[in-house]
């Protein structure tokens, strides 16, 4: 039986940094190239303000020319349960929040936007991105994107 | 019903001093540090409000401590269980709905709206729970102007003066704040609540306006 995360990676969107507020994260471009889909995850910790923005862009040129997503726009675009989506708010403590991405669709790169609003202290969060159904399988911690993998 | 709500601005804990002693049948909220004048100075307290992640583990042992000493009902927006948890607030007394999300400087009767500020958040409160006069002790606006790079993070003042009682200056852009926020809040609740009876103390740097509204402005407490 095959390991099912043996074609996936691993992308660090965002590093557990300090507390952000009114200000954007520095995220990680994800290159999407030999992959199908993709998982973007935003964790929130503790926060006081909603999120004041929370998207994918995408481009087929790495660093720019980037444009959103329709479709993966929290606050705007539909979520699983055929709602309108709305963006973090300020008692969104410790959630999570996805975007699931066909990436056969989309542009070869992709960029997450996530602005902290403008509160007391700000918010807490990290991200990470789970590219799968590569091409190709991974045989070491790098090509998995991780500085040490354990497997059992 | 008469209720004092106390706030952590310069002159707050001096009105407090001289305000509190002439109500004590009114009911009492305070947030953040204003909880520690009352523990110090032997107010009885009614409500302690906490909810921002820094003010409650800082202030959370004063305000568990007037629960002890004076039955102070502790008091916070409502979160994920886990939030709460690791907030330090399992274990708080009241918890109030935020059910609106972003910004927004109206007041609804009834209802609690997002304002990112606690001495607000305490009016609300205050409003909701009946009040017929309300004395807003420090909750003057804030003067210092802080810049901060494109990450978010504090740089320096361009103008630094005391906005809190223990001489602390605020480190974002308060006259920003203080015209966004604070001065349309207070005046929606003002207009909001045209029976409710408004009295504001200290040296403000917001107008706040009504024929409900009289402001206590002295250049000392006296």
């Amino acid at each position: 039986m095959s390991n099912p995360f043996q074609n996936m990676k691993l992308v660090n969107l965002i590093p557990p940094v300090a507390i952000k507020d009114n200000a954007s994260w520095t995220t990680t471009e994800v290159d999407t190239k030999g992959y199908d889909y993709a998982l973007f995850i935003v964790n929130l910790g503790a926060t006081d303000i909603a999120i004041a923005a929370l998207k994918l862009q995408e481009s087929n040129t790495s660093g720019s020319g980037f444009a959103d997503v329709t479709g993966a726009i929290y606050g705007t675009s539909t979520n699983l349960a055929g709602s309108t989506s709305t963006l973090p708010a300020a008692t969104d403590d410790d959630k999570v929040f996805a975007i699931l991405v066909d990436l056969r669709k989309r542009s070869r790169y992709l960029d997450l936007v996530a602005t902290a609003g403008n509160g007391t202290n700000g918010t807490f969060a990290s991200g990470i991105c789970v590219l799968a159904r590569g091409h190709n399988g991974f045989t070491t911690a790098a090509e998995f994107g991780c500085s040490q993998v354990l497997v059992v | 019903m008469r209720w004092i709500v106390t706030g952590a601005s310069t002159s707050g804990r001096e009105w407090l001093r001289h305000v509190a002693p002439t109500m004590p049948d009114a009911v009492r909220i305070a947030a953040n540090s204003a909880i520690t004048w009352y523990l110090e100075d032997g107010h009885h307290l009614d409500y302690a409000w906490l909810t921002d992640a820094v003010a409650c583990p800082k202030y959370g042992p004063a305000a568990r401590a007037m629960r002890k000493q004076y039955g102070t009902k502790l008091c916070t927006i409502m979160r994920s269980h886990e939030a709460l948890r690791h907030r330090g607030q399992e274990d708080f007394d009241i918890f109030v709905g935020n059910e609106r999300r972003g910004i927004e400087n109206v007041f609804e009767h009834g209802r609690y709206h997002d304002v990112s500020l606690s001495g607000i958040w305490c009016m609300q409160f205050a409003l909701n729970h009946w009040a017929t006069e309300v004395h807003v002790i420090g909750q003057e606006g804030y003067r210092s102007r802080a810049t901060r790079n494109s990450e978010g993070e504090f740089v320096k003042w361009e103008v630094q003066v005391p906005d809190y009682a223990d001489g602390s200056a605020y480190t974002k852009d308060g006259p920003l704040v203080t015209a966004e926020r604070i001065e349309p809040a207070m005046n929606a609740m003002v207009r909001a609540c045209p029976v409710v009876k408004f009295h504001f103390y200290g040296d403000l740097s917001y107008r706040v306006e009504g024929p409900n509204v009289e402001v206590h402005q002295c250049a000392s407490v006296s």
